[in-house]
């Protein structure tokens, strides 16, 4: 049985989906901030030209 | 000769004719070279064997160190010399000024490359007589892969700040394969190996050379520009 | 609006990959469950190609119609195939350290996804030099077409490199045939990664026009 031919090593994987989740994340939080603070840049200047 | 030859033509001649007066680059990469002979030694040790062993990668990373110097001269001496308006008011094609920068430093890289080598073999001790010719093959596809993306990234770098920066940040990874192949064949070369054991090397140079040759033909004015 | 909907749809069929990827898919024989990281590796890298043939495509487009959109599309593609790759080479690295026993060996695919990632940062450095956005523009595309240009060269210099100076046996267990529910998790994680990236892209972009649009007014 080639059933153990490698240990699993749940700590290598958890890892590896641990720092995707990371990057991934941190990805979608600096497109949100960087999109918040432009919108509200703009309506901050749609408000003083109004 | 066709007016897009001539006016290749017409910009290597002034380059070079302004390079063998001043001597500008070339002197500084001649002394570039035999610091950088220096420098591989003391780097790493006196122990002879080892310094043939990565002679192949040490003669490269040389000509591509003193590309990253000398191939931007080209287009900092038209910008310094308030020529670049020049450059942009030629009428015609552009790319054949990129042909005629390109032969340029082609020719300015491989004085350096052929005095670089002669330094090798006399400070490493390395019989190069008997591999002069495949060892020029080499020589010849490897330098027009550095030059042809060289001098495309060369004339935009030229217009950037922080240039001495940038200019090797973007050369250097995409002449990674340029490196490789070199090193290989060269390995190969001064192994004493005939050269057909590096054709698949060797083809891989020559259609990279292509690819690059065209782009830099296809995109050069679109750097100019403006 | 559109962009929310495709965000929770990304979401979802993210979620759906993790549960396929260690509910459905089963043990691989040679590899154990280290080899789940593949449904990170695999699908991050397709995904990166993606990327790179976009920027590909935007810059040749913003080169021929100087249309702000394709630059646009380039300059967040790049941005987007950067993280993608990065992903490929870290989960690539936490999978070889058990695999290889070596966090990281110049093995093909490894060293050809990091000179990638290195032409594509020197592509993101050059945009945060040049301020005028014409002619940064024009450069980034010149960058970008020299880049995916470079890709196959690169992939066969390495490959014959690699064949060179090592014998690829001793790259420790290739991936065995790959069973049915194998392939339908890595599937199912690749839908899933495209439609990430589809919808970071879409933020992205739109980022970049509020940007452009900001620099206009």
């Amino acid at each position: 049985m080639p059933d153990k031919m490698m240990p699993d090593h749940w700590g290598y994987v958890f890892a590896a989906y641990g720092f995707a989740a990371i990057a991934f994340g941190g990805y979608w939080r600096h497109l949100a901030r960087r999109s918040r603070d432009l919108l509200s840049r703009r309506r901050g200047k749609e408000g003083g030209a109004a | 000769m066709t007016a897009y030859g001539r006016r290749a033509w017409i910009v290597l001649w002034k380059d070079l004719l302004t390079e063998r007066r001043s001597k500008e680059s070339l002197n500084a990469l001649f002394f570039f070279s035999l610091l950088l002979l220096f420098l591989f030694q003391f780097a790493l040790g006196p122990d002879r064997e080892r310094l043939q062993a990565a002679l192949p990668g040490l003669l490269w990373l040389g000509f591509v160190l003193a590309g990253l110097l000398g191939l931007g001269r080209v287009f900092i001496a038209e910008r310094d010399n308030d020529c670049w308006e020049g450059l942009l008011l030629t009428p015609g094609d552009k790319s054949a000024i990129y042909l005629g920068k390109l032969l340029a430093n082609f020719v300015l890289m491989t004085v350096v490359e052929v005095v670089l080598v002669g330094l090798f073999g006399v400070f490493y001790n390395v019989d190069l007589w008997g591999v002069l010719g495949p060892l020029a093959v080499v020589l010849f596809l490897g330098t027009v892969g550095l030059s042809a993306v060289g001098t495309l990234f060369a004339a935009m770098t030229a217009q950037v700040r922080a240039r001495e920066l940038l200019f090797p940040v973007l050369l250097l990874p995409v002449q990674v394969p340029v490196l490789l192949a070199t090193v290989s064949a060269t390995q190969i070369v001064l192994g004493g190996q005939p050269l057909a054991e590096a054709a698949s090397w060797l083809k891989l140079l020559a259609g990279a050379d292509v690819v690059y040759l065209v782009i830099g033909l296809l995109t050069f004015e679109f750097i100019l520009d403006a | 609006m559109r962009t929310r909907a495709l965000g929770w749809l990304a979401g979802l069929a993210l979620l759906a990959g993790l549960a396929v990827a260690f509910g459905y898919a089963p043990r691989e024989a040679a590899q154990g469950n280290v080899q789940r990281i593949m449904y990170l590796h695999v699908p991050s890298i397709l995904t990166a190609y993606l990327a790179f043939g976009l920027v590909l495509l935007g810059s040749i487009g913003y080169l021929a119609t100087r249309g702000k959109a394709w630059d646009r599309l380039a300059a967040s593609a790049a941005e987007l195939g950067v993280l993608f790759t990065g992903v490929t080479i870290v989960t690539g690295s936490i999978w070889g350290k058990p695999t290889w026993g070596t966090w990281w060996t110049w093995d093909a695919r490894l060293t050809s996804t990091a000179v990638l990632f290195l032409v594509y940062t020197g592509y993101l450095l050059l945009r945060g030099m040049v301020d005028e956005p014409e002619r940064r523009g024009r450069y980034a595309a010149v960058v970008g077409i020299v880049g995916a240009a470079n890709i196959p060269i690169v992939h066969f210099s390495v490959k014959w490199w690699r064949a060179l100076h090592q014998p690829s046996t001793i790259l420790g267990p290739e991936p065995s045939p790959i069973a049915a529910p194998i392939a339908t998790a890595l599937l199912v994680n690749w839908v899933a990664f495209t439609l990430l990236f589809v919808y970071f892209l879409a933020r992205r972009i739109e980022i970049a026009r509020l940007d452009d649009g900001a620099v206009d007014a």
